[in-house]
C-alpha cells in the first residue's frame, strides 16, 4: 500500500473506526515509513491540542431565566381553537357532499314556502275563528236585550221593521 | 395480511426504538403535563447545548441567549412531539441550525462593516484587522495563544467538517449520530472528518512544533 493510500486512512485509523485488515496494513506501513509516521503524529497531537479550547460553564441563572420566558408563553399544551378550520376532503367524498348540501338547500326552500302556506292557512283561520267569535261575543252582548224582545216573537212586526 | 415495513434510521434502528430512549421518555412525559420531565431534559442537557453553541460563535453570553431559544422551541414543540429519532439528536440539529443562523446573520453584518471606512486624522482610513495567527511578541506560547490558535482553526472550517469536528471532539457523537445531525450518510462522516483533520493540523502545526519546543 502506497503513502497515498494511507493517508487516506489514518483519520480511521485514529478512530479506531478502520477495519481489521486495514489496520495491519497501516501499522505494517507506518513502521517503515518517517513521512505517514509524522503524518500520523501530527494529526494526533492536532486533535489533542482541540482540548486546549475549554467548556465553559453555565450561568447560574439560566433555568431560572428559561422558565421565566416559558411562563410567559404560558402550556404549549393547551390547545387553540381554530377559528375556522376548513377540513380536508378527499376527492371521492365530494361528489356525495355536493349532492347533500344540494338537497339541503332544496329542502329548506321547499320546506319553507310549505310552511309558509300553512302559516298564511292558520292566519286566515284564526282571523276567521276570530270573526266568528266576535260575532258570537256581539249576540251575546245583546242578549239580555234580546231576551226581553218579545217583539222578535211577532214576526209580522219584524217584516215590517224591514221594510222600513 | 400485509405487515408494513416500519421506518428505520440512518443507522438502521427502528423508529419505534426511541420510545424506550430515556430522553424521549421524559419528552413524551412533558407532553402529557409533567413540567419535572422538561426540568430533568433541560439539566441534562442545558451545559452540552450552550457549549455547542459556543465552540460555533465564540461568544459565551450570545450561546446562552441562543441556547435558551433552542430549549424553548422544544418546549412549544411537545404538543407536537413525535420520537422519530433521538432526543440528543433532535436536539443537537435545532441547536445546529441557530448557531448556523447566527453565523450568517453576523457574516452579513460584517461584510457590510468592513467596507466601512476608520475615520483617522489625514482623513479615512481603511479598516484593518491585525493579525493573530502567530503568538504573542514575548515569544512564550501561553495558553490564551493556544486556545485562540484552537478557535480561529475550527472557525476556518466549511460548516459540515466545522459540525463533524464539534460533535466529535467535544460531545463524543459517533459517526452514526454526526451523520443524523448533519442529515448525510456515514461514508459522508468519514470524508468530512478526514479532510478536517488535514486540515487542522496544516492550522495548527506551527503550535504543534512550538509546544514540543517548550517540553523539551
Amino acid at each position: 500500500m502506497n503513502c497515498k493510500k494511507i493517508k487516506r486512512f489514518l483519520s480511521l485509523f485514529l478512530d479506531g473506526r478502520l477495519d481489521k485488515n486495514n489496520v495491519a496494513a497501516v501499522e505494517t506501513h507506518i513502521e517503515g515509513c518517517l513521512i505517514c509516521s509524522r503524518e500520523l503524529k501530527l494529526l494526533r497531537e492536532s486533535w489533542d491540542l482541540l482540548g486546549k479550547w475549554d467548556s465553559v460553564s453555565p450561568s447560574p441563572n439560566f433555568k431560572a431565566v428559561f422558565w421565566q420566558r416559558a411562563s410567559y408563553e404560558g402550556s404549549p399544551l393547551l390547545l387553540k381553537k381554530p377559528i375556522f378550520v376548513f377540513p380536508r376532503f378527499r376527492p371521492v367524498f365530494v361528489p356525495a357532499l355536493a349532492s347533500f348540501f344540494a338537497v339541503l338547500i332544496a329542502g329548506i326552500y321547499y320546506g319553507g314556502s310549505f310552511f309558509r302556506s300553512d302559516i298564511q292557512r292558520i292566519a286566515v283561520m284564526t282571523q276567521g275563528q276570530d270573526i266568528q267569535m266576535l260575532k258570537e261575543l256581539d249576540l251575546a252582548e245583546d242578549f239580555h236585550i234580546i231576551q226581553n224582545m218579545r217583539v222578535l216573537e211577532d214576526f209580522e212586526a219584524i217584516n215590517s221593521l224591514e221594510l222600513t | 395480511m400485509l405487515l408494513k415495513k416500519s421506518a428505520r434510521d440512518i443507522s438502521g434502528n427502528n423508529m419505534c426504538d426511541y420510545a424506550s430512549n430515556e430522553d424521549v421518555a421524559l419528552m413524551l412525559k412533558f407532553q402529557q403535563g409533567d413540567d419535572s420531565a422538561f426540568e430533568r431534559l433541560l439539566e441534562r442537557y442545558h451545559k452540552q447545548i450552550i457549549n455547542f453553541i459556543y465552540r460555533y460563535i465564540g461568544d459565551k453570553t450570545e450561546a446562552e441567549d441562543l441556547a435558551q431559544n433552542v430549549f424553548l422551541n422544544v418546549y412549544r414543540s411537545a404538543k407536537t412531539y413525535i420520537p422519530k429519532s433521538k432526543f440528543s439528536t433532535w436536539i443537537y440539529v435545532i441547536a445546529r441550525n441557530m448557531a448556523l443562523n447566527e453565523l450568517r446573520r453576523r457574516k452579513n453584518r460584517r461584510e457590510s462593516s468592513l467596507e466601512e471606512a476608520v475615520s483617522g486624522e489625514n482623513g479615512d482610513l481603511p479598516r484593518q484587522i491585525a493579525n493573530n495567527s502567530k503568538p504573542s511578541a514575548s515569544g512564550a506560547l501561553e495558553k490564551q495563544d493556544l486556545i485562540n490558535a484552537v478557535k480561529r482553526a475550527i472557525d476556518s472550517l466549511p460548516d459540515n467538517q466545522k459540525t463533524a469536528v464539534i460533535l466529535q471532539r467535544y460531545d463524543d457523537f459517533s459517526y452514526e449520530e454526526i451523520a443524523e445531525v448533519i442529515g448525510c450518510s456515514v461514508s459522508a462522516v468519514k470524508s468530512l472528518l478526514n479532510r478536517a483533520k488535514i486540515a487542522l493540523k496544516e492550522k495548527l502545526s506551527f503550535y504543534i512544533q512550538e509546544q514540543n519546543e517548550t517540553f523539551r
